[in-house]
């Protein structure tokens, strides 16, 4: 077999946004995923007799440019008549049930006279505020998007504290920040559970603001962006499009045959040693896996500089999101609604996670018959008691938000941080590639030394969530890895 | 009505400082005080027959040497006494105990792990090295920092800014890559995770975080908390780095020195002076300030007035709508300056005694913080954070008459305690109702550690967020006129229009601790607005200060 120019391992969406990216520029490349099926974190799983996502529910932040680059609307994903059809970007209902009347829920549409009634709804004051808001929102995104798409430098993450607006807005806590120009509960749990959905962080967490630019962006004009969900029966047919169209470029993709080790000397990448024990070899590998389960799993701790192996082992990688597939009842939206009180709650919650603990009061997100309920850290997940009685919770707190029982639990499945390392090797559970707090952020990620796709291992690159700058289904760290890949070997290094 | 060449409002330190560096410039300055002592948050008081405390903040290490070089502090009488030791009562009899002397406070971590009191030592160097670096921001005006005055029309301004900017350039180019990497965790890390980079030992990184929480609303597993442990780090007594002094007779006596240096050089310091408003006045081509309009009537006219306090008075309080744009209001409404601890101060008749060092000792002289864990201070915050305050709370502490005799009678002590978390919003009752409960819950903790407290209290003040507030005028009760956070240092300090001491309003001026480079006995805002208005008088752009 020819040896290709790249390996992709895994091929979650940026492993296979990567390999698109670069078969269409005429490089050879692989890509190896253990598991069956394709799409990692954003992939599918089988879900009674049908299938249901995984973990990534929203594809509204996949940038228009990689969609337009690799044709996805030829193989089955037409970004631009999805957001046409699309029209709002989250809700919000109260986890203390609809006898509150029309209080008890709040829909944040993408369309601004829509969206200002809503919010006047449950408060005048913010409603009046709404357009200033996205006025700023507007305002910083595109400097915001410059910063997501380049390569972090001291320099430039220097450069943010020249503009004083930028820099409050991302480095603030999502209380401070929500709380400039808002006072209505719904308002600032709907944006703050936006925010802090699969992060593992809370509302009163500073650099908060950094993840509500980050899930806003993409904005059109002064407006929201829609959420981008896979209806019932659509599963699985971003990820479909997203595979169709790396082959169609060209690149391999060999399902059901992972890494297992890295082989490297003097620093450098010297080929994937595969689960079946072949060796395959290749100038490039950018592993989508994230960097401790790449670096220490993969590549061994003998083999990296001490400092990194300390760098390594003392990221926050650890994740705290429980997903609830095939939830019955009163759930028939087709958006996504956050299901909290307040941010005081929400913050009450996230305290118990600091504790190693699982929350008493959890909050969630909920989407097309599922519901993704925040904390339950990876270290207690082997606690049954603590688990079983977590589910209890949030079955309880759906039912209390949709006023239904929902006594038929037989088509229920759950999925904890523990699936997410199974199935896809996630560190701890890690959702996001390990924890998105400013300090893992930009020139700090992948880790402290080595930024953007960088490893301290030659020849080899990261592409997934670890990378710059970060989880959701964005397709930037797969394209940065893909950029980075070409410019080297262009430059034959 | 009264004529200056610039009016100072509030004379705290800072409006001290600014006030002695304008007079020493050449202007005739008149600082308006309403409370009948000089001092704000510096202050110091007799609270009960014989017995001395400083009464809010009692340490000094922040302030700015040039400060004290420039305005002669010592020939006023500054005699900082260093803070040689910290001792952390750990429970049980336990302890760990820092001390001058490297290789004593080796041995003393050594017994926790010897790993970390090598780490220690390592750490020590690291953080000199930033906060080295840190000071450098420190000294120069936050607009240059930050500058987008390289576009603006003064061509001798942008020429001496692009000079700074060039020269910080260089600074950071010769900087190692790992320092930098630290330095921007330091912005944006958790105090306990940036601190795990060297210690395992959960009590020192509980010990080393508390400087990183005073007077912040944060915790130590908190994002972003570590910054203010650098900021802590910047301190420099006699030129030594990480010291903390204590002023004998009490911090008071650190503003009775600023004010005699400020009079020395011809400023008038006018007390029970309250400013009613500033006086504006509008023209198309934007508003000018006028002078100031006291409480009782009284007007002083001056072409430049500049205000110590928080934003919520400077502008809020001060300035009437349409006086400057509607932003500068907002700004003011957005500010976060909630408080975040109290103060108890107790007069003793025996020296304490602790029950892990229950023999007199030089550890007396030192100061002592009770922190145990992280997890101890984490869950004081959790206790506090939604409206209310700590039943166990961290407690940091000196005991004044050790160091200075003066500040008890002969035989008797006084004991201070800064607390923390007292929310200065409570969720349910107020202040005034919860101070006794608060104080009780300060005292459980002390006595825990300091048993013979138990019976040898003779007085004893509880100062809450509210009182704080109150007495030093400080909104929220936030020790640093406001949160020093990511969001609220730098050019947002306190907005980016005001970040270079200059507001909207022509000749209207801020200096206090809510302007760059921060809170702390440091002078740094106040000195570094005098600075400013000086240049601007005489006609060129200060803006590195060297």
């Amino acid at each position: 077999m020819k040896q290709p120019d790249v390996i992709v391992l895994g091929a979650g969406h940026n492993g296979l946004v990567a390999a698109g990216l670069l078969a269409k520029a005429g490089v050879s490349v692989t890509i190896y995923e253990r598991r069956a099926e394709l799409g990692g974190l954003a992939g599918t799983i089988d879900s009674g007799s049908e299938k249901a996502s995984f973990a990534a529910t929203d594809f509204g932040l996949f940038r228009s440019d990689l969609a337009e680059t690799l044709e996805l609307a030829r193989h089955g994903w037409d970004v631009e008549a999805r957001r046409a059809a699309a029209s709002e970007l989250i809700g919000w209902r109260s986890n203390s049930g609809p006898k509150m009347g029309r209080q008890h829920e709040l829909r944040l549409f993408c369309d601004v006279a829509r969206l200002i009634d809503a919010v006047a709804q449950h408060s005048r004051h913010d409603a009046a505020q709404m357009p200033r808001f996205l006025e700023t929102v507007d305002r910083l995104s595109s400097r915001f998007e410059e910063l997501l798409r380049t390569p972090p430098s001291f320099s430039g993450a220097a450069s943010i504290a020249r503009e004083p607006e930028l820099m409050r807005f991302v480095s603030a806590s999502l209380e401070d920040l929500l709380g400039w120009w808002f006072e209505s509960h719904a308002l600032k749990a709907a944006l703050a559970g936006l925010a802090l959905q699969n992060t593992g962080l809370g509302p009163r967490h500073e650099g908060t603001g950094w993840l509500l630019l980050y899930q806003l962006s993409g904005t059109r004009e002064g407006l929201l962006r829609p959420a981008l969900l896979e209806k019932s029966g659509e599963s699985g047919q971003f990820i479909g499009a997203l595979a169709a169209a790396a082959r169609s470029a060209g690149a391999v993709i060999h399902n059901r045959l992972g890494a297992k080790a890295i082989k490297t000397r003097s620093s450098r990448q010297r080929g994937v040693v595969l689960d079946d024990g072949s060796v395959v070899e290749s100038p490039w590998v950018i592993s989508t896996l994230d960097a401790p389960a790449t670096l220490l799993g993969l590549v061994g701790a003998p083999h990296l500089p001490v400092r990194s192996v300390r760098i390594l082992r003392r990221l926050r990688m650890e994740g705290s999101t429980v997903r609830l597939l095939g939830v019955g009842g009163g759930d028939q939206e087709t958006g996504r609604s956050v299901i909290a009180s307040d941010l005081d709650e929400m913050q009450r919650a996230q305290d118990w996670a600091k504790r190693g603990k699982a929350s008493v009061n959890p909050w969630l997100i909920s989407a097309n018959g599922s519901a993704n309920a925040h904390y339950l850290p990876h270290s207690v997940c082997d606690d049954r008691g603590a688990v079983v009685e977590f589910q209890k919770t949030v079955r309880r707190t759906l039912e209390r938000a949709w006023g239904t029982s929902t006594d038929d639990s037989s088509g229920e499945q759950w999925l904890s941080p523990q699936d997410w390392r199974a199935h896809v090797g996630a560190t701890d559970g890690a959702e996001t590639g390990g924890w998105m707090t400013l300090d893992q952020s930009l020139v700090l990620r992948p880790l402290s030394g080595y930024s953007g796709t960088a490893t301290p291992i030659k020849g080899l690159l990261l592409g997934g969530a670890a990378a710059h700058p970060g989880g959701g289904v964005t397709g930037l760290p797969g394209a940065a890895a893909a950029t980075a890949a070409l410019g080297r070997i262009e430059r034959q290094e | 009505m009264s004529r200056y060449d610039a009016v100072v409002i509030g004379a705290g330190h800072n409006g001290l400082i600014n006030a002695a560096y304008l007079s020493r410039g050449g202007l005739r300055v008149a600082v308006v005080e309403r409370n009948d002592r000089v001092g704000g948050a510096t202050r110091s008081e007799e609270v009960f027959p014989g017995f001395h405390f400083s009464v809010f903040s009692y340490l000094v290490s922040l302030l700015r040497p040039e400060v004290i070089h420039d305005l002669e502090l010592v020939r006023h009488g500054l005699d900082l006494v260093p803070l040689e030791s910290t001792l952390n009562p750990l429970g049980g009899g336990d302890e760990l105990y820092r001390e001058a002397d490297p290789m004593r406070t080796f041995w003393n971590v050594a017994r926790h792990s010897r790993r970390d009191a090598e780490a220690l030592l390592e750490y020590k160097t690291e953080m000199t090295a930033l906060g080295r670096l840190a000071h450098r921001l420190q000294d120069l005006v936050a607009a240059d920092v930050t500058s987008t005055a390289l576009d603006g029309a003064d061509e001798a301004a942008s020429a001496d800014v692009a000079a700074t900017l060039a020269d910080i350039a260089r600074y950071y180019a010769g900087t190692p890559e790992h320092q930098l990497s630290l330095l921007y965790e330091m912005f944006t890390s958790s105090a306990d995770h940036f601190l795990r980079r060297w210690f395992e030992t959960d009590a020192l990184r509980a010990a080393l975080a508390t400087s990183s929480i005073i007077g912040s609303w944060t915790s130590p597993r908190t994002p972003g908390s570590a910054y203010v442990l650098l900021h802590h780090y910047i301190g420099e007594v006699d030129g030594v780095y990480r010291g903390w002094g204590f002023q004998r007779g009490g911090t008071g006596e650190v503003a009775e020195i600023l004010a005699r240096a400020a009079r020395a050089h011809g400023a008038e310091i006018l007390l029970e002076a309250s400013v009613e408003k500033v006086a504006v006045k509008r023209s198309e081509s934007g508003s000018t300030v006028t002078g100031v309009v006291l409480s009782d009537g009284r007007e002083i006219e001056a072409p430049v007035v500049v205000s110590s306090l928080a934003p919520q008075l400077t502008f809020s309080r001060f300035l009437s709508e349409g006086d400057a744009p509607a932003e500068v209001f907002t700004a003011a409404s957005q500010w976060n300056s909630r408080g975040s601890s109290g103060k108890v101060n107790l007069a003793l008749d025996e020296l304490p005694s602790f029950a892990c060092r229950p023999e007199p000792g030089a550890h007396l002289a030192g100061g002592f913080s009770i922190a145990p864990s992280v997890d101890y201070v984490e869950s004081a915050y959790d206790e506090a954070k939604f409206g209310s305050y700590s039943r166990t709370p961290f407690v940091d502490g000196i005991i004044p008459s050790v160091i200075d005799p003066q500040m008890a009678p002969t035989g008797k002590h006084v004991l201070s305690c800064f607390v923390q978390y007292a929310d200065y919003e409570l969720k349910n009752g107020d202040w005034d109702q919860s101070r006794e409960a608060f104080g009780d819950a300060v005292m459980k903790v002390l006595i825990e550690h300091i048993p013979n407290l138990e019976h040898c209290v003779v007085g004893k003040q509880v100062l809450t967020p509210l009182d704080i507030e109150r007495i030093a005028g400080i909104p929220g009760g936030n020790i640093f006129h406001g949160e020093l956070r990511l969001s609220q240092i730098f050019a947002n300090r306190p907005a980016p229009w005001a970040s270079d001491y200059a507001t909207p309003i022509a000749g209207y001026y801020v200096c206090g601790s809510s302007c760059h480079p921060g809170g702390g006995i440091s002078g740094g805002p106040g000195r570094l607005a005098a600075l400013r208005i000086l240049g601007e008088k005489a006609g060129s752009f200060v803006g590195a200060v060297s």
